[in-house]
Parts: C-alpha cells; sequence; structure tokens
C-alpha cells in the first residue's frame, strides 16, 4: 500500500490529535475514509495508542503524597491543639482528613473488586550468586542517599519500617542502595565495604523470606548469615565469619 | 515554612501525581521506578518549597523536580549498564551469565500487564525508541489528554515544539509498528 499524497500527512496528524473542528475535520474524516492508506493508518494509531494507554498509565492505587507522611511533621492532631485552631487550620484538616478517608476507601473497595497487576514470579536464587553477579558489574550501587531522613523514608516505604544505620567502627562504609531482589521483588539491598571487602545487606519483610541457605558456601567462599529483627528480616552475604554491618540498622525515630 | 503551606502542597502533589508519575515512566520506561522517582521527587520538593515562587505554575515547577529526579535515575541506571531487577531475571533464566533481556520481554515493566500480548510489547518498544522528550509529550497527551499549553508548561518546552513532538512520535510510532500490525493483526 502507497501514500497517495504525502502533503496530506499534516492534516492527518491533526485529524488524529483531535485539533481539527467543524467542516474541516468533516472533509478530512470522509477523506481518510476513501483511502485504504490512511484508512489503515488510523486504525493502526488507533490500536497503537489504546496500546501506550494499557501499558503506561498510572496505577489505580497511586498515592505519592504516602512518602510525605514521615516529612511533613504534621501534629498528630492539629485541629484540637487550642493554639493552631484557627479557621484555616481546622478546613484544611478537615481537607485532608477527607482526601485521606476518600483514599483509604478507595484503596480498600480496588482491593475487593477489582484485580491488581498480576505480579511477576519471584523465583529465588541464592544469594552468594546474587553477590557475585553484583560485584562482577562492578558493584555499583543504584543510589546513593546521604540523607538519613530520606533513607529512612526508602525502608519505610518499601519495608514499612523506617531504618537507618548507626554509627559504624573505622573501616566500615555503606557504599548505597540496591535493587537487587534476593529475598524478594520488594527487597532493598544495601552495598558496604568492611575494611575494602564487598558485603552485601537484603532487607526484606519476614513474610518475604524464603529462608535462603546460610552459612559458608565453599563454592563461593562467602558467608551468608541472618538476622531478624523489627518484624524484618537482614540476610549480609560476605567473605567474613561473622556480621559486620546488619547490626547497625537501627529504627530511625528511636535514634534521634 | 507554616503548616498551611506543606498541607497546600501535599494537595498539590495529590492533583497532579498521575501526570507526574506519566512523566517519571516516560523518562525511564519503567513503571515500577516511576513511582519511587516521584516519591523521591516529592520529597525533594518539600524541601525546596521555599524555592516555590508563589502565583507561578505549581505543577510546571514540580514537574521540571521529577523530570531532573528521572535523569538523574536515568544517568546510575545506564552506569550499572543493565538493571538489577533484569540482573536477577537473568540470572534465574541463565543461572550465571547476565545478558539483555529477552526479546519478548517488556523491559519498562518488570510487571507484566494482565492481557499483555506481543503487538502490545512491540508498542512498548517501539516507545521506549523515542526521544525522551518526545516520549513524555506523547504519553502526557495520549494518556493523559492535555493540551498543548499544558505539556509545554510540565516540560518547559514551547507549546508548538510540544505539538511537533506529539505528531512526530505518531508517526515514528507508526512507521515502526506497520508491519508489526500487519504481522499480529
Amino acid at each position: 500500500m502507497t501514500e497517495p499524497d504525502s502533503g496530506f500527512a499534516e492534516l492527518f496528524d491533526a485529524f488524529v490529535d483531535g485539533a481539527l473542528q467543524g467542516e474541516e475535520k468533516e472533509r478530512v474524516r470522509l477523506e481518510i475514509e476513501s483511502s485504504d492508506y490512511w484508512s489503515s493508518q488510523l486504525k493502526l494509531q488507533r490500536r497503537i495508542d489504546d496500546a501506550a494507554r494499557s501499558l503506561f498509565s498510572p496505577p489505580a492505587d497511586l498515592d505519592i503524597s504516602r512518602s510525605l507522611d514521615g516529612v511533613l511533621d504534621v501534629p498528630s492532631s492539629p485541629i484540637l491543639t487550642p493554639a493552631n485552631s484557627t479557621f484555616w487550620t481546622r478546613r484544611n484538616a478537615v481537607v485532608m482528613l477527607t482526601i485521606a478517608a476518600s483514599v483509604a476507601w478507595m484503596a480498600v473497595a480496588l482491593n475487593l473488586f477489582s484485580s491488581r497487576p498480576e505480579q511477576p514470579v519471584f523465583r529465588p536464587v541464592e544469594l552468594t550468586k546474587v553477590y557475585q553477579t553484583c560485584v562482577g558489574e562492578g558493584f555499583q550501587p543504584y543510589w546513593v542517599c546521604d540523607d538519613d531522613e530520606i533513607f529512612a523514608t526508602t525502608f519505610e516505604r518499601r519495608q514499612g519500617v523506617e531504618l537507618n544505620l548507626a554509627a559504624m567502627p573505622a573501616g566500615r562504609e555503606m557504599v548505597g542502595l540496591s535493587y537487587l531482589a534476593g529475598i524478594s521483588r520488594r527487597s532493598t539491598s544495601m552495598l558496604a565495604t568492611v575494611d575494602g571487602q564487598q558485603v552485601i545487606v537484603f532487607v526484606a519483610a519476614l513474610d518475604d523470606d524464603w529462608k535462603p541457605k546460610t552459612g559458608f558456601s565453599d563454592e563461593s567462599n562467602l558467608y551468608v548469615h541472618r538476622l531478624e529483627k523489627f518484624g524484618l528480616v537482614f540476610y549480609e552475604v560476605s567473605p567474613f565469619d561473622e556480621m559486620s554491618v546488619a547490626p547497625y540498622f537501627q529504627r530511625f525515630r528511636e535514634s534521634r | 515554612m507554616t503548616q498551611l503551606e506543606k498541607e497546600e502542597y501535599a494537595r498539590l502533589l495529590h492533583e497532579s501525581q498521575s501526570r507526574l508519575w506519566t512523566i517519571a515512566a516516560a523518562i525511564v520506561g519503567d513503571r515500577n521506578q516511576a513511582e519511587d522517582i516521584v516519591q523521591e521527587a516529592a520529597i525533594t520538593g518539600l524541601r525546596r518549597l521555599g524555592d516555590f515562587r508563589e502565583g507561578t505554575n505549581f505543577v510546571g515547577w514540580i514537574s521540571q523536580i521529577v523530570r531532573f529526579t528521572a535523569l538523574n535515575h536515568l544517568k546510575m541506571e545506564k552506569r550499572r549498564k543493565i538493571s538489577s531487577l533484569d540482573v536477577h531475571t537473568d540470572v534465574v533464566a541463565n543461572d550465571s551469565a547476565v545478558t539483555s533481556p529477552p526479546a519478548n520481554t517488556v523491559t519498562m515493566a518488570g510487571e507484566l500487564v494482565p492481557g499483555q500480548n506481543e503487538f502490545d510489547d512491540r508498542v512498548a518498544r517501539a516507545i521506549q525508541n523515542l526521544d525522551e522528550v518526545r516520549r513524555s509529550c506523547f504519553l502526557l497527551r495520549v494518556i493523559h489528554n492535555l493540551d498543548y499549553r499544558d505539556i509545554s508548561e510540565m516540560l518547559d518546552i514551547p507549546e508548538g515544539t510540544a505539538m511537533s513532538h506529539v505528531h512526530r512520535a505518531k508517526s515514528e510510532l507508526r512507521n515502526a509498528l506497520a508491519s508489526a500490525s500487519e504481522e499480529l493483526a
């Protein structure tokens, strides 16, 4: 099929973009219908747009303001505090509570009445192999976070607990965070070095723990250590026969 | 900063979050990372709230923060050559070697959309091949049906440029997918 009139392309673009009105729109529509080429182009464009919508539509349960919860420092009951019980504070608190209630209701409704996108299958891989892949790739963190509050918020968002690192002895340094999976697709990994040796700590919810093999691996010459605290599980992989970094994770709020 | 300003910020953010998500997804081409990026940008925005001038366009301002946050993620991602999620998937598949994702894997997701078919996969790849700004314009227009003034404010480009990007994106996608459409009709 050949393009009959390349000069028509601009009008066609305007038509599919919804930019034409009235008589001009009708004239172009008729011209498209009378051409096999432009008809097929229109059909193709609609198919592409539909696919783009299904692939790139935002999740229905998107709630970005959740990430601000720990940062906003909102007093627990602002409208009950005489010092700030102005009309505007009350009004905004009511608006925010209404929004929060609506979002919560929608979240419940979505869980009850609609199917969430399928989660990809997670197939466990020995943590020593994940470690070796990461080291083989240059041991580069995905994200270097030097702000305690953002660091804590990241874990809160991913694992439900605000975590930060207590001061570690000399020679032990955090390199950054990564998303190496390991325990689940939701687990968060922290890369660190201890006396120049690479260490990875995988952090996940206890429910996600598939109990990877711990202890020494002859094959990799690496140790896998396991630690439970704060309702989370920590797996540390390193060449060391004892944990060097995982014990320094602490609850952020309690540490302040 | 007063409490009222913070609450107003949260409200404005809530109103624009789906468009911001689309910008992040368009830049990094990854649904999973988009939400994290917008959340990170939201925190950055909150910290820089003092830079926002009252009376100016909030969505335009926060969009730029999302855009730079996403570009920063992309830069780090490229440095890693291949995302850790893909590494994991490939380790599973090959049990050792790290390779490119299989041809029929939607790299933008890591999450398979129910009902997704092969044509959708090709569309995803063709969208990925668009220039970052063009991809953002196209998705903001198609997903959110935004007018060109809104798109131009969000991406800090002239309206005419935004329109041109959308038209060219559609044309490029049709050219890239014409044969796929016939094969997978």
